[in-house]
Order: structure tokens, then C-alpha cells, then sequence
């Protein structure tokens, strides 16, 4: 028997996921706004970056008026171009979050300088020439 | 007749009476040919997302207008010239979005 593969199947399968639904379906948000931040807020990221469609799950068209009317926004100073981010020291696990942005790393810890203690120097070189001695 | 959306910013430092004379000359250059401002709305003092020319608050105000295209080159040097005026943004409304605020209806246009 052939395995069947049902449309619904194969959508499924796209990376194991449920289909995202953008919060302007499940809102029934008719008209974009600009002036409405409080809604393009959701759109955007805690760095101000528009998300992308694979995050908010917008079509092509909502995605387009979301843009527009960030853009709009930001011009009239009701939304941020940028905002800062600090990050936490010690938590390397989150250096990136859903939307895939990157973070900066927090600075390596550099190795001091190796110490050689004196006395294990000595018995290593003795062994050294024990060995010669031997092979010779 | 078309259905327009206007956000003007003035700047914090002017007083209330700067603020009016703002408006009225906007209503001026809207009525020059036979538009109308259906709607004023005053947000007044909003913080900046970002700080513009060291300042970090503006007096909003957004008006709803129906108005026939060739007011706005006017409206638009006005807004542009006017050294009260911070930003100013003039948008078409699309016409759904201007029926359901009932935008041209009074015009019949």
C-alpha cells in the first residue's frame, strides 16, 4: 500500500510546526494603523526591528501595511528606530532569541598564563633522559 | 473629495495660543477650496520614541479632512515653512478606512 500524502500532511511536515497566525487574523484588525503603537509595538522586536514574516506569520500584504506603517511611525517619533538592548552577562543561552537577531557576546575570559611549577619540570627532563639512555 | 489624514507636531516650547493659531491657519488653507476638517484630535504633550532637535516631548494633534487634492501643495508648504511646526505627516486615507469614519459622507462627494 502506498502512503498517502494529504496536503494538510505535507504542511505539517514544513519543519514540524503549527502554521503561525498573525495577530491581524486573530484580531480581525481591518486597517493598519500607524498611528496605533500599542499594535505595531507586537510587530517589532525588543531591538525595534520589524520581525519577519516567518516570525508574525503575516501574509505578504499585511506584512507590506505592517512595514508602511512602522515607517510612518518612526517618523513621527511615536516608535523607536532603535532602542538598545543590554545583555546579561553569564547567560550564553540566550545570545539569540526567536526572531534570530543577534546579540553580543559576552567577553571570553582570557587563560592567564601557565605556570610551570619547578619541580615537576625536573622529574619530566629526568624521565626525558632515562628514556635516551635507554634507547641508546 | 478625498479623505486625508494630517499629524502635525508642534514644537513643546509653544504655548497654547501658538498651538490654536497652528490649527485655525490649517483650517484656513483646507477651506481655501472648499475642503473641510471633520475631526480634530488633540493628543497634546507625547514623549519622543527618539529625541528630535534636543527635545524630548511634542504637542500632537491629528486631523481627519476631506478635502479636494489641490489644497494640500498649500497645506504642505505651510507645514513645512511653519517654524512652530516640528513634523507634520499627510496621509490618504484608503476609502474604506474613510467610510467607516464616516469621512465623506457629509460631503456627498
Amino acid at each position: 500500500m502506498k502512503p498517502k500524502r494529504s496536503s494538510k500532511g505535507r504542511d505539517a511536515a514544513r519543519r514540524g510546526g503549527k502554521k503561525k497566525v498573525s495577530v491581524l487574523n486573530t484580531e480581525q484588525v481591518e486597517y493598519v494603523d500607524w498611528k496605533d503603537v500599542n499594535l505595531l509595538r507586537r510587530f517589532m522586536s525588543d531591538r525595534a526591528k520589524i520581525r519577519a514574516r516567518r516570525v508574525s506569520g503575516n501574509d505578504s500584504q499585511q506584512q507590506r501595511e505592517v512595514a508602511r506603517a512602522i515607517k510612518n511611525a518612526r517618523e513621527m517619533a511615536l516608535l523607536p528606530y532603535t532602542s538598545r538592548v543590554t545583555t546579561q552577562r553569564g547567560r550564553p543561552s540566550r545570545d539569540r532569541d526567536d526572531d534570530g537577531e543577534r546579540r553580543p557576546r559576552p567577553p571570553r575570559e582570557e587563560p592567564g598564563p601557565i605556570e610551570f611549577e619547578p619541580i615537576e619540570a625536573e622529574t619530566a627532563t629526568e624521565q626525558a633522559e632515562g628514556a635516551e639512555e635507554v634507547a641508546s | 473629495m478625498r479623505a486625508y489624514e494630517l499629524m502635525v507636531i508642534v514644537d513643546a516650547d509653544v504655548d497654547d495660543a501658538g498651538v490654536k493659531a497652528v490649527n485655525s491657519r490649517i483650517g484656513e488653507l483646507i477651506a481655501a477650496d472648499g475642503g473641510e476638517v471633520v475631526k480634530t484630535d488633540a493628543w497634546g504633550r507625547r514623549r519622543y520614541a527618539y529625541p528630535i532637535k534636543h527635545k524630548l516631548e511634542g504637542i500632537y494633534t491629528v486631523f481627519d479632512i476631506a478635502t479636494p487634492a489641490s489644497n494640500l501643495d498649500e497645506l504642505d508648504r505651510f507645514l513645512r515653512l511653519a517654524d512652530d511646526v516640528v513634523r507634520h505627516k499627510i496621509i490618504r486615507l484608503p476609502d474604506s478606512e474613510a467610510e467607516r469614519r464616516g469621512l465623506l459622507g457629509t460631503a456627498a462627494g
